[in-house]
């Protein structure tokens, strides 16, 4: 397989093929990230889309410190979490104008097959944003923590810290519900 | 107690698949003689086994399939697509902008721009120029960004001339967009002057694109940004 650079070389002499190369390399595991951290397949779409386009357009920032898919992660979250403070006003206003209006579906229900499945995911939904992102990084997308620190802006030890507070919010609740 | 602290850790990490053999070992060594981490360990593998098995939807083929084209087009139409001719970076800063109120100062350095360059050009007062719907104030720049904290870019028009400042709160960058400049000699001068002014206090790192002005225009202000001694990408786009 042809390594990242090669590709962003040739991305950067202007060579669509190399780019269609990357997209098609990378898009399903930040539609997963994002689908874990925005938790709507709809979203998760667009918001995989902005992550190529503001990675492609700022591709003169990447100055390989880390790997490209490490950056694309962080491009990745960074959007993520911006959506994430977005929804959260735009949902604070309409609770403002419609008081009583029923909290927002469990979208990821209708999405995870398997009791002990969803509970799980559930249970990753109900972690703080943090740990959450943390949690998946190193659970689903096997980064180490020195590129989660990358990804997620935080240090290799703050990583690997929330990763073991994360893990044992997870044993606790799967031990109380009986799943354990 | 002290003991098993130490292998705590390293459990998560065995019940990952991602702890070397030799520690693996030991791990399980330990586990042997210790009930309370035999059963962290039984609880930590069944924990991570529920995990993995909670497997997500692919995204959808249409979604998959149409991906690079989309992307590639909405690069295309921002003059942003890889390879395009006419997006020439001229030289990359350093740093980047460390404080909001950095950005702020930014912001409001770049109406700054706008103010003089319409005062120049009419020879008057800039504040007497001051459309009375946009009256920009030092205080409502600063809670302008402050607003902006949730979108990432806000655009400025006065009077046909046209900024757009993008700020990137995640990378603490910023880029302006000056549009439709129809920018005579004075203008240059005071922007390059203006830019170099800037640099000590809270320049460190941004970028400008210039759109819809021409080519000869754009290069002055380039050269100008260039001998400036800032550290900012300049990038003409779009220029006619």
């Amino acid at each position: 397989m042809i390594d990242d650079v090669r590709l962003l070389e040739r991305v950067e002499a202007g060579e669509r093929g190399a780019f269609d190369d990357l997209v098609e390399k990378y898009h399903r595991e930040i539609y997963f990230l994002a689908l874990r951290i925005v938790k709507n397949e709809e979203d998760a779409e667009e918001l995989t889309q902005q992550t190529f386009v503001k990675a492609f357009s700022k591709l003169d920032t990447f100055r390989g410190k880390s790997s490209f898919k490490t950056w694309l992660y962080q491009v990745a979250i960074n959007g993520c979490r911006s959506f994430l403070r977005a929804r959260k006003q735009v949902y604070e206003l309409n609770e403002e104008i419609a008081t009583g209006r029923e909290s927002s579906p469990d979208p990821l229900g209708k999405m995870i097959k398997g009791e002990t499945a969803l509970a799980a995911a559930k249970m990753i939904q109900e972690l703080p944003e943090k740990q959450r992102i943390i949690v998946s990084l190193r659970v689903f997308h096997e980064l180490s923590y020195a590129d989660i620190g990358e990804a997620a802006d935080c240090s290799e030890q703050t990583a690997k810290v929330n990763f073991h507070y994360g893990i044992e919010n997870l044993r606790k609740k799967l031990r109380e519900n009986g799943t354990l | 107690m002290g003991r098993c602290e130490k292998y705590r850790e390293q459990i998560a990490e065995l019940a990952l698949g991602a702890l070397p053999d030799g520690e693996c070992a030991e791990v399980k060594a330990h586990a042997a003689e210790c009930g309370a981490c035999a059963t962290l360990l039984e609880e930590t593998m069944a924990l991570m086994a529920t995990l993995k098995s909670a497997e997500l939807p692919e995204p959808r083929a249409e979604f998959s399939a149409g991906l690079a084209d989309r992307v590639y087009g909405e690069l295309k139409k921002s003059g942003a697509a890889p390879g395009d001719t006419n997006v020439i970076p001229m030289r990359r800063g350093s740093g980047h902008l460390k404080t909001l109120s950095a950005l702020a100062a930014m912001l409001l350095l770049a109406v700054g721009f706008l103010f003089v360059m319409k005062g120049m050009r009419g020879g008057e007062d800039p504040a007497a120029n001051l459309p009375t719907d946009r009256d920009f104030t030092e205080t409502e720049i600063a809670d302008e960004v402050a607003r902006m904290m949730g979108s990432d870019s806000i655009e400025i028009v006065l009077d046909g001339v046209e900024v757009e400042a993008t700020v990137d709160f995640n990378e603490l960058s910023l880029a302006f967009v000056f549009r439709d400049a129809d920018l005579g000699d004075e203008d240059m001068e005071w922007l390059e002057a203006g830019l170099a002014g800037s640099d000590e206090n809270y320049t460190d790192d941004f970028d400008v694109f210039f759109d819809n002005i021409t080519e000869e225009e754009a290069r002055e202000i380039l050269e100008g940004l260039e001998n400036s001694g800032t550290e900012q990408t300049a990038v003409p786009r779009g220029v006619s």
